[in-house]
C-alpha cells in the first residue's frame, strides 16, 4: 500500500506523487486527477491525499482495485506545505466559478470497486459527479455534492452493481443539493448492506432514486425535494428501510409496490406517501419542520449548525437508537437521549472544529500558545478527535522538544479533569460536550527558561492521528497577577532612565521626593483662598509675625518675689512683646540705666525654658520690654518669669516672679 | 396524506393523458377517498378546475417545461 499526494497548485504529473511537496528530482505531488486515477497512477489499496484547489476534470478511472482504495481531501492542507487551506473541489466549473467547462461526468468508472471518497466537494451542473457501473463497495464520507440546477443530472452520484451482485455502497455524512436526481442507486434485488446515513438531501426533483435495490436510509434530512425517495422497481423480499428521517417541504415519497419499503420513526410533516401503507407506530405527520434556517444567526441569538433543530424542536430525540448512527452529519453526538429525526442535531457553534476525517482518524493543525518561561504546574488542552482515550490507551504517547534539542518523553499519568497537576497528567475534558479534547500536564522542565519554544506531540492511539502544539516561551504569556507582580516588585532604582516612567517615579513620586517637594516649597507660592496653604499663611505664620504688634502690660514685676502682679494669658504658639516695670516695694520704678535686664522663664517644673534680653523703654523708671517666643509658647502650661537687673557682679536684683499662662485658646 | 394501491397508467383513449389509480388514506391506513375504480384522468380532472387554479399550476409547470426545452431531455 502506497500513499500518494495530489496538488493542482504545486504538483506536476511528471513527479512520482509520493511526496506532498516537491523535494528533489521527481519526488513531488501529482497535479491532476487524471494522472492519479488513471492507469499510471495509484493502485489498489493505495491512499491518495488531495490538496485544496479546483480539479476541473473529467476522469475515467484506469485501474480496478480489489481492496479499499481511498481518495481523501485535505481541506486543512495539513500535508501540503505552501498550499492554503480551502475546499478540495472536483468541479465542472472553472476556478473562478464563472463557466461550466466540463459537461460530462467528472468521475467515470466501469467495473471498478472499493473506491472510498472523503472530504471532497463535488460541483456539477449538466453532468454527473460520479458514475460507477458494475461497481461494489463504494463509500462516500463527509463529502458535498452540489449541483446548480434541478434540471440535471439524473443522478449526481450514480452507482449500479453488476448482474446478480450486491452494490453494498456506504454513503455517510454527506450533503446533496440541487440536481434532478441526487443519488441514483441500482441493484439486483439481492440482499444488500447499502446504507445512507446522516445525510442531507435538498432542492432536487428526486433525493434518492432506488432501483431493484435494498437500501437502509437512517437519520437523513430531506428538504424541498419533489420526490424525497423514489423506490422504483424492487423486491418485497429485500425491502428498503427508512428510519429516523425528516421530510420537510417535500411533496412525496413514492413506492411502486407496497412492501418494497418499510418505515418507522420518521417525521413526514407534509410529504405524501404513495404505496408505503400504514405508517410505522412511531412515525408522525404534520407539525413544525423544527429546523433553524438561520433565524438565530440572524438575530445574534446563537451560531448553530445549518439545519440544526430548534431547541424545542419535535425532531430532537424523535428517533430510535436501534441500528442508528451515534452522531449526526457533523460527527456530533445527538443532543437528546436518542437520535433526532433527520441528519443534523442541535449544536451551538462558537468555534467549529473541523469535521475532516483522515483515514479514520482526525488530525489537527499545529497550534501555538504562549506561556511564560519558567512557569510551573502548567496544563494545556489538546484536540485528539477520538473520545475515551486514557493515559493507558495502547500506543498513546507524548513527547516534547525544546528549541534545537532532542525530544523528551512525557510519561502519561491517569488524571481526572478536576485533579491537581502532575507531570504527564492526562485527562479527558468532557467526552459529551467537548469530545476529543484532553488535558495534558506539562513537565516543568519543558517550560524552563532558556529556549524559545517547546513543541508537544501526543499521538499513537487508534482513532486519532494525534495533536501537535507549540508553546512559545515568552513573558508575553504572564498572567495578570504575574504582570502586576513584575511591575510592582521591581527595584525602583533600577528603572531611572531619563525620559521613562521610571525616572518620573524616582524623581517625583518616591517618598523622599514627596516630602522634599512639600517642605521645601516656597510658602508664599501657595496662598490660594480655601487651600491648606492659605491656612498656613493666614493662621500659623501671619499671627506670629504680627505678634510684635501685640502689647501687654505694663506689668509690675516687684523685687519682693511675691508675684503681686496679675498673671498673663498667652495663646499657644504666639509671640508676644511684654512690657514690664521693675519697681521697689513702694511701687517706685528702679533705674535700669546701663543695667543688663534679662527675663528668665521657668515651666511648672522649675526648669528654665528660655532667657530673653530685655530692652529698656524708660530706663529711669525701670520700664523695659522683651518678646516671649514659641520656645515657651509652643507648650501650653503655667510658667513663671523672673526679671534680673544686673549692673555688675555685685549689683544684681531679681524681680518677680510674673505668672504666665500659655493656653490653646 | 397516504396513497395506497397507487399507480399511474397512460390513458389509452387520450394520448398524453394519464389515469391515476389508488386510495387516499389517513395515517392509520383508513381510506378517506379514492381515485375511483377506473381511476381519474389527469386531463379530465384538470379542465374541471377553476381558471385561477389552472393559472397557478401552469405557472409552475412552465418552469419545468422551460428546463426540458433547454436541456432537450426528459425522464
Amino acid at each position: 500500500m502506497a500513499t500518494y499526494y495530489l496538488s493542482t497548485s504545486t504538483g506536476s504529473d511528471t513527479y512520482n506523487g509520493l511526496s506532498a511537496t516537491y523535494t528533489s528530482g521527481s519526488t513531488g505531488p501529482w497535479k491532476t486527477l487524471s494522472k492519479a486515477l488513471g492507469a499510471a497512477g495509484m493502485a489498489s489499496g493505495d491512499i491518495l491525499y488531495v490538496a485544496p484547489g479546483n480539479y476541473n476534470e473529467s476522469v475515467t478511472i484506469g485501474f480496478a482495485p480489489s481492496a479499499a482504495t481511498q481518495i481523501i481531501g485535505d481541506p486543512n492542507s495539513q500535508f501540503f506545505g505552501g498550499v492554503t487551506a480551502g475546499p478540495v473541489l472536483i468541479s465542472a466549473f472553472n476556478a473562478a466559478g464563472t463557466s461550466e467547462t466540463v459537461t460530462s461526468t467528472l468521475i467515470i468508472a466501469a467495473s471498478r470497486s472499493y473506491f472510498e471518497w472523503s472530504n471532497l466537494y463535488f460541483k456539477v451542473s449538466t453532468g454527473r459527479a460520479v458514475s460507477a457501473t458494475n461497481a461494489r463497495y463504494w463509500k462516500f464520507t463527509n463529502c458535498v455534492l452540489d449541483c446548480n440546477t434541478r434540471a440535471s443530472p439524473v443522478g449526481v452520484i450514480n452507482l449500479s452493481s453488476a448482474s446478480g451482485v450486491a452494490l453494498d455502497a456506504t454513503i455517510t455524512r454527506c450533503r446533496f443539493a440541487g440536481g434532478r436526481y441526487l443519488l441514483q442507486l441500482t441493484g439486483q434485488n439481492v440482499s444488500e448492506t447499502t446504507s445512507i446515513t446522516s445525510c442531507v438531501f435538498e432542492s432536487a426533483e428526486e433525493g434518492i432514486d432506488i432501483n431493484n435495490l435494498q437500501v437502509f436510509v437512517t437519520n437523513c434530512s430531506f428538504i424541498s425535494c419533489d420526490w424525497a425517495i423514489y423506490q422504483r422497481s424492487g423486491s418485497v423480499s429485500f425491502p428498503s428501510s427508512v428510519r429516523n428521517c425528516l421530510f420537510l417541504r417535500c411533496t412525496q415519497v413514492q413506492v411502486t409496490t407496497t412492501g418494497q419499503l418499510t418505515e418507522n420513526f420518521n417525521r413526514w410533516t407534509t410529504a405524501t406517501r404513495n404505496n408505503i401503507g400504514t405508517l410505522g407506530a412511531n412515525s408522525t405527520t404534520g407539525g413544525d419542520g423544527g429546523i433553524d434556517s438561520g433565524y438565530l444567526l440572524q438575530t445574534n441569538g446563537n451560531y448553530l449548525q445549518t439545519y440544526t433543530p430548534n431547541l424545542s424542536s419535535p425532531n430532537i430525540a424523535f428517533g430510535t437508537a436501534t441500528s442508528s448512527p451515534a452522531t449526526d452529519l457533523y460527527g456530533v453526538t445527538w443532543s437528546g437521549a436518542s437520535p433526532d429525526a433527520g441528519g443534523i442535531t442541535y449544536r451551538v457553534i462558537t468555534s467549529l472544529p473541523s469535521q475532516v476525517a483522515y483515514n479514520g482518524g482526525i488530525e489537527r493543525n499545529a497550534s501555538t500558545i504562549t506561556i511564560a518561561p519558567g512557569s510551573t504546574s502548567q496544563s494545556i488542552e489538546i484536540y485528539l478527535g477520538a473520545t475515551g482515550l486514557t493515559a493507558s490507551t495502547s500506543g498513546l504517547s507524548a513527547r516534547y522538544n525544546r528549541t534545537r534539542t532532542a525530544s523528551v518523553s512525557i510519561p502519561l499519568v491517569a488524571r481526572t479533569i478536576a485533579q491537581a497537576w502532575t507531570a504527564g497528567g492526562f485527562a479527558e475534558v468532557d467526552a459529551t460536550n467537548m469530545p476529543g479534547v484532553y488535558r495534558l500536564d506539562l513537565p516543568d522542565a519543558a517550560l524552563a527558561a532558556g529556549a524559545d519554544d517547546v513543541t508537544i506531540v501526543v499521538r499513537g492511539a487508534s482513532g486519532t492521528n494525534g495533536a501537535v502544539m507549540t508553546v512559545k516561551l515568552s513573558s508575553g504569556g504572564l498572567t495578570e497577577a504575574q504582570t502586576a507582580g513584575a511591575v510592582w516588585n521591581a527595584v525602583r532604582s533600577s528603572y531611572a532612565t531619563a525620559g521613562t516612567f521610571g525616572e518620573y517615579v524616582n524623581t517625583n513620586v518616591n517618598t523622599g521626593a514627596i516630602a522634599d517637594a512639600v517642605w521645601d516649597e516656597a510658602r508664599s507660592g501657595h496662598t490660594t483662598a480655601g487651600t491648606f496653604g492659605e491656612y498656613v499663611n493666614a493662621e500659623l505664620v501671619t499671627p506670629v509675625t504680627s505678634a510684635a504688634l501685640v502689647r501687654m502690660g505694663p506689668f509690675e514685676v516687684r523685687a519682693d518675689g511675691l508675684g503681686a502682679s496679675d498673671p498673663l494669658d498667652i495663646q499657644k504658639g504666639a509671640q508676644h512683646g511684654i512690657d514690664i516695670q521693675c519697681v521697689d516695694n513702694n511701687g517706685a520704678g528702679i533705674d535700669i540705666t546701663s543695667a543688663t535686664v534679662t527675663a528668665k522663664v521657668y515651666n511648672s517644673g522649675a526648669t528654665l525654658v528660655d532667657t530673653y534680653a530685655c530692652t529698656a523703654t524708660y530706663a529711669a523708671d525701670g520700664r523695659a520690654t522683651f518678646t516671649i517666643d514659641t520656645t515657651v509658647t509652643n507648650v501650653p502650661g503655667t510658667y513663671t518669669a523672673t526679671i534680673t537687673r544686673s549692673t555688675s557682679a555685685n549689683d544684681t536684683q531679681v524681680f518677680g516672679p510674673l505668672r504666665i499662662y500659655v493656653r490653646d485658646i | 396524506m397516504n396513497f395506497q394501491n397507487y399507480r399511474l397508467e397512460p390513458n389509452p383513449n387520450s394520448p398524453g393523458d394519464w389515469i391515476v389509480f389508488g386510495d387516499i388514506c389517513d395515517d392509520a391506513g383508513n381510506i378517506l377517498g379514492t381515485f375511483g375504480e377506473n381511476g381519474t384522468s389527469v386531463f379530465g380532472w384538470w379542465v374541471l378546475q377553476d381558471a385561477q387554479f389552472q393559472q397557478n399550476y401552469s405557472n409552475q409547470f412552465a418552469v419545468i417545461m422551460a428546463q426540458e426545452i433547454v436541456a432537450g431531455t426528459a425522464e
